[in-house]
């Protein structure tokens, strides 16, 4: 090609690639000859590096709070499910290949929990299992469409002396979380949330942090995240 | 204020699989990964999931970070629009909106004329400068918005292979300029 004339082709071909600027195939074929060519390697590297400069110089924006909830949760399962590996039920072999980490984690324990949640007058559809990294802490909650009822069962793990637990929902697309309030480490609370507040649960994700006494002085988590989970809906595991 | 040596220090305890390392590096960087992510998705929420899989990526690769020869937000950054831009492709295989995509493009000059005006002792800057300001604007439409040869074609309004050899001739100058 004619207009191939000013600057060497492999040059050329490292900036582009680098801008994404070839095609499936082309991109493709280079990206097999960078494998063995040390040269093509340089190039692509000094495209790289001077054109990400014009990225540093974008002003930072805010994702939402729930980005790095989620990504939190993610790793959190990724962590802690060859540790449950033993609570995996028989005929269950087919939903954890469907479902992210996370949820296997909170099925294992929502099955060995699960008698808890099921009071006669409290007939939760969406569950969340918190469980500390360092398996200190563990509280299971499940949520009541009928009537709004929220409910917390304390399982394991108390606040230092002169904090609190405090409860928070992060929506899916909810820019930031929101308090569900205090809750008591020595016993199960039951009790209304606001539609509002409801309107989070499905597709959000459930967090306990550590605060002051009272909770947070803020309106925002201001102590450490403890633990997180996404809500789940028991239904979807219950077999036939 | 987190500088270079934090973000390698964190990028190098991720590659050993700390999880707080991670959150740590995401506080740090990703105001920076966003506004990547934002600025070729053009949407929040589409940019938020990439985010999301630009910081798994980070975590599934930390360990090959080293031999990339980058600085460390050279190569997040690296990460983020190339993931970024795999996204938009996926999305528009079966349907190239062009007039969006240019109208989009042109209704966003104010914080990159602010952010190149901010880093003017910046040699690309400067060799930017030296650029007729159209091809300039293609060159970083490229860049930023992952905007294709046809995508610049149309917007420049000029045939795909003129596109082709402005961008050549363009880079071309950069590099004299930048090896300078």
């Amino acid at each position: 090609m004619s207009d191939l004339q000013d600057i060497p082709e492999d040059e050329a071909l490292a900036a582009e690639y680098v801008l994404r600027l070839l095609d499936a195939d082309a991109e493709q074929a280079f990206a097999a000859r960078l494998q063995t060519q040390p040269d093509l390697r340089a190039h692509v590297q000094f495209w790289e590096a001077e054109l990400a400069t014009m990225a540093m110089d974008l002003p930072e924006d805010t994702p939402s709070p729930s980005v790095r909830a989620k990504l939190v949760a993610e790793l959190g399962g990724e962590a802690v499910r060859p540790r449950r590996g033993w609570a995996w039920g028989r005929g269950w072999a087919w939903n954890w290949l469907a479902f992210p980490a996370m949820a296997a984690v909170a099925l294992a324990a929502f099955l060995v929990f699960s008698p808890m949640l099921r009071g006669p007058a409290f007939d939760p559809t969406l569950h969340a299992t918190l469980i500390s990294q360092d398996g200190g802490l563990h509280i299971e909650a499940g949520y009541a469409p009928d009537g709004n009822l929220f409910k917390v069962i304390p399982e394991q793990g108390r606040p230092a002396t002169g904090r609190d637990f405090e409860l928070w929902v992060i929506g899916a697309d909810a820019p930031a979380p929101v308090s569900l309030g205090v809750i008591p480490a020595d016993r199960e609370s039951l009790f209304e949330i606001t539609p509002e507040i409801a309107a989070l649960i499905d597709g959000g994700t459930l967090a306990v942090s550590d605060e002051p006494a009272g909770g947070s002085p803020t309106g925002a988590p201001t102590g450490a995240i403890l633990a997180l989970d996404e809500f789940f809906d028991a239904d979807l595991f219950r077999a036939g | 204020m987190t500088d270079r040596k934090n973000i390698e220090e964190f990028i190098g305890r991720v590659a050993l699989g700390d999880r707080a390392a991670l959150a740590a590096l995401y506080d740090a960087t990703s105001g920076k990964l966003f506004s990547v992510c934002l600025r070729v998705l053009k949407n929040r929420s589409e940019a938020e999931d990439a985010l999301q899989d630009v910081y798994l990526r980070i975590w599934a690769k930390a360990d090959r970070y080293a031999v990339t020869g980058h600085s460390p937000m050279t190569w997040l950054i690296t990460v983020a629009r190339n993931l970024a831009i795999d996204r938009l492709r996926a999305k528009k295989s079966n349907h190239v909106d062009l007039d969006s995509v240019g109208e989009l493009v042109e209704k966003r000059p104010g914080p990159e004329a602010a952010s190149i005006a901010a880093s003017e002792q910046r040699r690309i800057s400067a060799c930017f400068a030296e650029l007729p300001p159209d091809r300039a604007d293609a060159v970083r439409s490229a860049y930023l918005d992952g905007a294709t040869y046809q995508t610049l074609a149309d917007r420049f309004d000029v045939p795909l292979n003129t596109m082709r050899t402005w961008l050549r001739r363009s880079l071309q100058s950069l590099k004299e300029c930048l090896s300078r």
